[in-house]
């Protein structure tokens, strides 16, 4: 399909440039603040305390680690293996769950949404448990056959390819899918149709049609998780460093843990993050934004293509890798809240209660579930009206700025979130002092850390809403804002559901971001969660997450009862 | 009538005495001062303490100070050291002081608190003379604390010896490991994890006195040939050594372990420690994540001399004792670890392994480690 010249309307009205200024001004503000005030603090040499004194230690120290190239390199091969993968299977998945005529397909994407909600840590512990090449269930199940003769494996999740499995399982399928299928419902069923009444099969269709009218939410997903590769580590600490296997972000990870940290070494990996990252931001906004891919017209259709007696196969296998995703691990984990010690059935009573006795009863629990609620629920609120006004900016404006501003969006992505916290933990306390230790100062955090993702799903779906729409609320004489309301958002209502049930799981699940911001009186779940795991009692940490999953998971429920045409359904 | 008053003069005298001596003790200037500090405390309300995040602990000390000084809030934070010291270390540059006590390891407070002036003279906040006696703790006052000053940061409880990890016996039998060279024998190649000695904690510990036995040189080979698979996760560590996929873990914690073995799992894993392993060790100890500083420019200076006074009183380091399973060095109480072997004892000279020197010590022996290129 050929792209076309952006032509959307212009705003130029003094009013519309003012709102453009006032959002540019402010995103710039939360964001590169911290990030500025890291970047100095990276050049300070002295202690704390000291007379100020300046160098380039820590940007030596960083750049100079002979390690570090190796574990840039394993980290982007680790992202390609993945990608290889992950991207066919999501995009494929995500189809079928928007536009195919199969059953239940609100159930399979709620299964996918069940999959990102779980915990991380407890997840690879059951995948452990079943693929450790000594003693992982599947592989002796495997050897126990009699025309198989090997004394470990066949499976070894001590591998390279083990993490990959690990990845596929865990995320990196269900989140690009559930990125994407907003973005799959959108197409107007016409373009579809005049390829298949062409005599095009489906196949082809899908990778001659739709898939590049997906191509701003393809970029746009493709390079969040690009972005997002160089801090993943929690996966590979356990099942990495057994095998020597080092990634980018235990490298950060190892920085910001260490007895003393050492944020400016971090934040030179953070930056560097950000550079590597620059060339491809430009262009997917050049790709992603300034051309037409518009999908939702005045005379846009929506329809479910038939799969024939291709239905049930196809609804078996969606199902199935939905069910293999989701419920396998959520069984894993709900199993380990009750059992004594997590994995051994051998013990002759291997369940208890114990687990969500010591929980249940804990007095900071319910000030905990109330600090998340507030803070999830306000930062989920807050980031669909931020994402919004600036996706809006940056897709529908010519606003000279917008390229800037959509780079500037980009970057807390490329930024731990730990070095987020203290970044802005040193702009509170210069000049916000009231604001330290409040919840506000969490949602205010939260809702910087999940910008991006926000921001860049609703511009990848907004690109897809012609103008046409706008232009004849405005020939009918409404200004900007009603037709923002009545014309702009109710196309987009479902993928501003997505927005903000992802950023209230991001947020209620977040602690990197707000650790170092929390007081005793804003404890959050997740917060709690990490308490028990240094204790380390990590079966009731385990029921924390759970308890933050049934949370997650009824706050989509009670959106979908209230009509609002949930992402989650 | 002469000797009936001889005979009352005895009693007599005894009640004078004991007059004379009762309000003696009411107007020891210390009994005073701690009056006037503890009435302040009152006023002031509350003390801001961060300390380890164990649930135990945690419970332990909040519900222990309720009871002792009920009018006096305590507001607890439990967390890792390096996290809470991030933010006091910004905190205090911004001249915000949010907080009274310090309750952590040596590394990092003593490295990140001391060099910018943030922590008290200790000795300052204790009122009563018998907590800075000698004769009230064993080897001294002055051996408690850690760092290289002896002013600032406190540790009050106290482990003898290391262990260098464990052993699963149902697959490593004694005549295969009975002692610390037999590690390097070919058919337990393979076998051995290690927790990964880069990072803070027991592991790393383990590793340094190890090295100051054995030598540096006997380190080196034995990390970079003999088949040592490392990891940082203690669950996963154990998880290994009582399954028998690597039967041997140098460098963990028993927290696990021990969970574990309550439930009748690795009933024969066996701790590696004493003479077999660590040959002609002088005695030694460490404090661990319960040292104790308090703040310059506390907000509640009162009530942090308060908690600082109650911390190291006998009856609650009995209660952390306990608690814990660990060993006061206050002379007068009982040791509450499961190992008798482990508590301190009169008259010997101990080495310290948590302290400042040591602390620097065992970071000089990471740098080596990490040229080495076994752990990244």
């Amino acid at each position: 399909m050929r792209a076309l010249p952006f032509a959307a309307p212009a705003r130029r009205n003094g009013e519309g440039y003012a709102l453009c200024g006032v959002a540019f001004v402010a995103v710039a503000a939360v964001v590169l603040a911290p990030i500025l005030a890291l970047i100095i603090d990276s050049f300070r040499v002295a202690l704390p305390g000291e007379r100020a004194a300046w160098g380039v230690g820590a940007w030596q120290s960083a750049l100079g680690d002979a390690d570090l190239w190796l574990a840039m390199w394993n980290s982007v091969r680790l992202y390609i293996a993945t990608s290889i993968f992950s991207w066919p299977v999501a995009i494929a998945l995500a189809w079928v769950v928007a536009r195919a005529d199969i059953p239940a397909q609100n159930g399979i994407e709620f299964l996918l949404w069940l999959s990102f909600f779980l915990p991380s840590l407890t997840v690879v512990m059951a995948w452990v448990t079943l693929i450790d090449p000594a003693t992982g269930l599947v592989n002796q199940a495997i050897r126990r056959l009699p025309f198989v003769h090997l004394t470990t494996g066949p499976f070894n999740i001590y591998s390279f390819w083990g993490i990959v499995w690990v990845h596929l399982c865990q995320n990196a399928i269900s989140i690009k899918t559930i990125l994407l299928i907003p973005a799959f419902r959108n197409i107007d069923a016409y373009l579809e149709e005049a390829s298949q009444v062409s005599g095009v099969g489906i196949a082809r269709t899908l990778r001659h049609v739709v898939i590049p009218l997906m191509a701003p939410a393809i970029i746009v997903t493709t390079l969040l998780s690009f972005v997002r590769l160089w801090q993943s580590f929690e996966i590979e600490i356990v099942l990495g460093i057994p095998q020597g296997f080092y990634v980018f972000g235990t490298k950060i990870y190892d920085l910001l843990n260490n007895q003393i940290p050492d944020y400016g070494q971090a934040t030179v990996l953070a930056v560097l993050v950000i550079v590597i990252a620059f060339p491809f931001m430009v262009l997917q906004q050049r790709y992603a934004v300034d051309r037409r891919y518009e999908t939702i017209t005045g005379r846009a259709r929506h329809r479910r293509t038939g799969l024939g007696r291709a239905k049930w196969p196809v609804f078996a296998a969606v199902m199935g890798l939905a069910l293999f995703v989701s419920i396998l691990p959520m069984a894993a984990v709900l199993m380990a809240t009750f059992m004594k010690v997590f994995g051994h059935f051998e013990l002759s009573e291997p369940w208890t209660l114990d687990h969500w006795m010591q929980v249940l009863g804990d007095p900071i629990l319910l000030q905990a579930v109330r600090n998340t609620l507030v803070v999830a629920g306000s930062a989920a609120l807050l980031s669909v009206a931020l994402s919004t006004i600036v996706a809006y900016i940056l897709v529908r404006t010519r606003y000279r700025l917008r390229g800037v501003l959509d780079v500037i969006t980009w970057f807390p992505q490329a930024l731990p979130g730990m070095l987020m916290g203290l970044g802005f933990l040193w702009i509170v306390l210069l000049f916000v002092k009231p604001l330290y230790g409040t919840l506000s100062l969490l949602v205010i955090v939260t809702v910087v850390a999940g910008m991006t993702v926000g921001i860049q799903i609703v511009k990848s779906n907004m690109v897809q809403l012609g103008a046409e729409l706008e232009e004849a609320s405005r020939i009918a004489g409404a200004t900007w804002f009603p037709t923002l309301r009545k014309v702009v958002l109710p196309p987009l209502l479902p993928v501003l559901v997505l927005v903000g049930t992802f950023t209230f799981v991001a947020a209620s699940r977040d602690v990197s971001n707000i650790i170092l911001l929390a007081s005793g009186q804003s404890t959050t779940l997740a917060l709690l969660q990490l308490d028990y795991m240094v204790a380390p009692l990590w079966e009731s940490a385990t029921v924390v997450a759970v308890i933050m999953t049934l949370i997650t998971t009824g706050v989509a429920l009670v959106a979908r009862a209230c009509n609002l045409r949930l992402g989650v359904r | 009538m002469r000797r009936a008053r001889l005979r009352l003069a005895g009693p007599l005298l005894a009640v004078a005495v004991v007059i004379w001596a009762a309000g003696t003790v009411a107007d020891e200037p210390w009994q005073a001062e701690w009056n006037k500090v503890l009435n302040a405390a009152r006023q002031e309300g509350s003390v801001v303490v961060s300390g380890p995040p164990g649930e135990i602990v945690q419970q332990l000390i909040t519900s222990s100070w309720a009871k002792a000084y009920p009018d006096i809030g305590l507001q607890y934070t439990g967390a890792r050291g390096t996290q809470i010291l991030s933010k006091v270390v910004r905190e205090r540059q911004s001249g915000l002081y949010n907080w009274d006590i310090v309750l952590a390891s040596t590394d990092p407070t003593v490295f990140m608190l001391i060099p910018i002036h943030a922590l008290a003279p200790f000795r300052d906040a204790l009122i009563d003379p018998a907590l800075k006696s000698d004769k009230t703790w064993i080897g001294g006052f002055a051996a408690g604390f850690m760092d290289d000053g002896q002013q600032y940061f406190y540790s009050t409880m106290a482990k003898v010896g290391s262990t260098m990890g464990y052993v699963n016996r149902d697959c490593v039998p004694t005549s295969t490991l009975s002692k610390v060279e037999d590690l390097k024998k070919p058919e337990l190649v393979g076998k051995i994890a290690w927790y990964d000695p880069l990072q803070p904690g027991t592991g790393s510990r383990s590793t340094w006195v190890l090295s100051t036995r054995m030598g540096e040189a006997w380190l080196e080979d034995m990390l970079k040939n003999h088949g040592i698979t490392f990891a940082r996760d203690y669950r996963q560590l154990t998880e290994w050594l009582v399954d028998c996929s690597k039967p041997i873990a140098i460098g963990i914690t028993n927290d696990v372990l021990s969970e574990m073995q309550q439930h009748g799992i690795g009933a024969h894993v066996e701790a590696l420690t004493g003479p077999a392993y660590f040959h002609d060790l002088p005695a030694g100890w460490g404090g661990a994540n319960e040292d104790i500083g308090w703040y310059e420019k506390a907000p509640h200076p009162n009530a942090a001399k308060v908690f600082a006074s109650w911390y190291l009183s006998r009856d609650f380091q009995q209660q952390y004792a306990k608690a814990d399973q660990n060993n006061s060095r206050r002379a007068d109480t009982i040791s509450g670890d499961p190992d008798p072997a482990d508590a301190l004892r009169p008259g010997v000279a101990y080495e310290c392994w948590g302290n400042e020197a040591a602390v620097r010590q065992l970071k000089a022996l990471q740098q080596k480690i990490k040229s080495w290129g076994v752990v990244k």
